[in-house]
């Protein structure tokens, strides 16, 4: 019995780390420029096409995660040049016009690939023992990437020049651009970045579950809620938010079912709404 | 009563039926016959859930990616009723199909509008909020076959009969009339009601939400009513669609009929009311013009779709329509209120 409940905190540890790399990326985008961007559940699936690309180029997931990253990253900078950076202001607008890109990004993948669901073999075989119990080697190797590159985004938006300009941008836009600090780089990096890092989640888990054009959606929704949960314009509250959505999931779903376990999960999200508007992990 | 209010709703009437009387033209264009009425009747039926997105967000601002889930509520109603599904056909049974079909997503709009309104889950928090019921309702949907017909649908559902008046709507131009009469009558009652104080409130809520606040009005009052009135009215909508188009699936809860209708809306023209009608005839008469193709690239036809309207005409077709001419003027609700 232990070994099953260790499974499933490592199995829910995973489904964390994704949603962190996830939210994280909506959360900067929503925060710094107020665009709730809908097509980012669509970055995540690009990312998960990327390996299946590069493996019917005969490269492995390695090459797939790069083109994941470099491609949607690329991608992420187009899309905010090109039609995010004319809506600003216009919070709304921006919204449709990312769920226009969201269709147009399905249709698109669907056109391309077909319809059905693309097979990933995970490329790291095997599993090691936990007490016990088989755990593949993959997983416990996306986890540790997912808390590498959490631990650097929560760096890159602390220390350096740009994350402490980004933040002061994300505090109080017009204050930060009266002392001289020029918003639209910073948007356009950010918005890059949040891109690559929704890339690298679907790349991530593209052999660990069905990869089909239509795969964006559930995410972008599961993304949006632990933004809401842990707090606009914090990314540790992210993290934390991420921590929250992933546990209740994982305990109800284990218990209950998975609707059962959206159904809760959702009414979470409107009790935080509204007893801690700016999120749980937010000072008030 | 003031006669501007009413001259107002007769003239917004009459545009509507001129709309329809337009629309019934296109018969030769959608291939003749029964089954090309049938397609316009649609269209029709479609602008009319269209109206329920403009009345929610053109006029009251609260854009929603889930009024799709009270249109499939309508359609199912419908169905199920008129089939006989889980009990045995009742006399009158459209009338109370349809009758159910604006009472149920009633009820679930209450109990829903009074959690979000009053729980002050507004602007975008509400429209991530209505997706994520969208997704919700339909994989609920799924898990009820008994109900829903799980992946199949429920094929096989009659048209409208209303043995009271001795009237059936099975012949297609029967329908379409009934559509066309319909749409011009909740065009006039929705221009009624949005001329008066209560509009006036209502139209407040798209243009300052604080601001009316501190007026004192009741802000979630107000949209708790106005998504009350929009989901009945697709409830309504989805009861005549099933009965119109004898088929209903679990896709018509979900999440594309919902962006439809968001998209008729943004093409004919946001607060507008007779927009949503000729966003919903413009942009199905264009997919059906594209012809064999369309189904394939329909997706990808919308996605470009969302995206023009907001980058080169916000107002929509209505608004081209109107800087063109100054003709269809919707008139601003101001000059009524004397």
């Amino acid at each position: 019995m232990d070994q099953i409940i260790l499974l499933q905190v490592l199995n829910t540890a995973l489904i964390i780390g994704i949603l962190v790399l996830v939210s994280l990326g909506l959360g900067i985008i929503y925060g710094l420029m107020d665009v709730l961007n809908l097509a980012h559940g669509e970055f995540l699936m690009l990312g998960a096409y990327a390996v299946v690309a590069a493996n019917l180029m005969g490269l492995g997931l390695i090459a797939g995660i790069a083109l994941a990253i470099v491609g949607v990253g690329l991608l992420g900078f187009l899309v905010e040049r090109g039609l995010i950076s004319r809506l600003y202001g216009r919070p709304i607008d921006a919204l449709l016009a990312t769920w226009g890109l969201s269709l147009i990004l399905q249709q698109a993948v669907r056109l391309t690939f077909g319809p059905a669901p693309k097979p990933v073999v995970a490329p790291i075989e095997g599993a090691v023992s936990v007490i016990g119990m088989p755990f593949p080697i993959y997983k416990l190797v996306v986890l540790g990437v997912t808390i590498v590159v959490t631990g650097a985004v929560l760096y890159l938006f602390r220390y350096p020049t740009f994350g402490i300009k980004a933040r002061a941008v994300l505090q109080d836009r017009e204050m930060a651009q009266c002392v001289g600090i020029a918003a639209s780089p910073i948007y356009s990096l950010s918005f890059t970045i949040g891109a690559a890092l929704s890339g690298l989640a679907g790349a991530l888990l593209a052999p660990l579950v069905t990869v089909q054009p239509y795969m964006g959606p559930v995410f972008l929704v599961r993304g949006f809620i632990t933004v809401i949960v842990g707090g606009v314009g914090t990314l540790f509250g992210v993290v934390g938010g991420a921590n929250v959505i992933g546990v209740t999931e994982g305990v109800v779903s284990y218990f209950a079912s998975s609707v059962g376990a959206q159904v809760v999960v959702l009414a979470i999200a409107i009790v935080i709404i509204r007893l801690r508007p700016r999120g749980i992990f937010v000072r008030k | 009563m003031s006669s501007a209010r009413l001259k107002h709703t007769v003239s917004t009437g009459l545009a509507t039926a001129f709309l329809c009387a337009l629309t019934g033209l296109l018969w030769y264009f959608v291939g003749g016959g029964p089954s090309g009425l049938q397609q316009l009747t649609t269209y029709l039926i479609l602008g009319l859930f269209a109206l329920s997105v403009d009345l929610l967000w053109g006029f009251g601002g609260m854009l929603s990616f889930g009024q799709a889930a009270f249109f499939g509520l309508g359609c199912f109603s419908y169905a199920v009723v008129t089939t006989g599904r889980i009990a045995p056909i009742p006399p009158e049974a459209g009338l109370l199909g349809l009758a159910l079909g604006i009472a149920i997503p009633m009820v679930i709009a209450v109990l829903l509008g009074y959690f979000l309104f009053y729980g002050k889950v507004t602007g975008p928090y509400f429209t991530i909020v209505t997706l994520a019921l969208a997704f919700l309702v339909s994989s609920l949907a799924l898990t009820w076959p008994a109900l829903f017909g799980g992946w199949t649908g429920i094929p096989r559902v009659p048209p409208l009969k209303l043995d009271f008046l001795g009237l059936s709507f099975k012949a297609s131009t029967n329908a379409f009339f009934l559509a066309a009469v319909l749409c011009v009558l909740i065009v006039m009652l929705l221009r009624w009601i949005l001329d008066s104080r209560f509009g006036l409130l209502v139209s407040g809520l798209s243009d300052n939400e604080e601001r009316l606040e501190f007026l004192g009005a009741s802000v979630a009052r107000l949209k708790l009513m106005i998504f009350v009135l929009s989901a009945a009215l697709a409830g309504f909508a989805g009861g005549l669609f099933a009965a119109n188009s004898g088929y209903v699936s679990s896709d018509l809860l979900g999440i594309t009929v919902s962006t439809e209708a968001v998209v008729f809306v943004a093409v004919g023209g946001r607060r507008t009311l007779l927009g949503a009608l000729l966003g919903a005839i413009v942009v199905r008469g264009m997919s059906y013009w594209l012809g064999g193709v369309a189904l394939e690239y329909w997706q990808l036809f919308m996605g470009v779709m969302f995206i023009i309207v907001v980058l080169f005409f916000q107002s929509g077709l209505l608004g081209l329509v109107t800087r063109l001419s100054g003709f269809f003027s919707p008139g601003p609700a101001s000059k009524v209120s004397g």
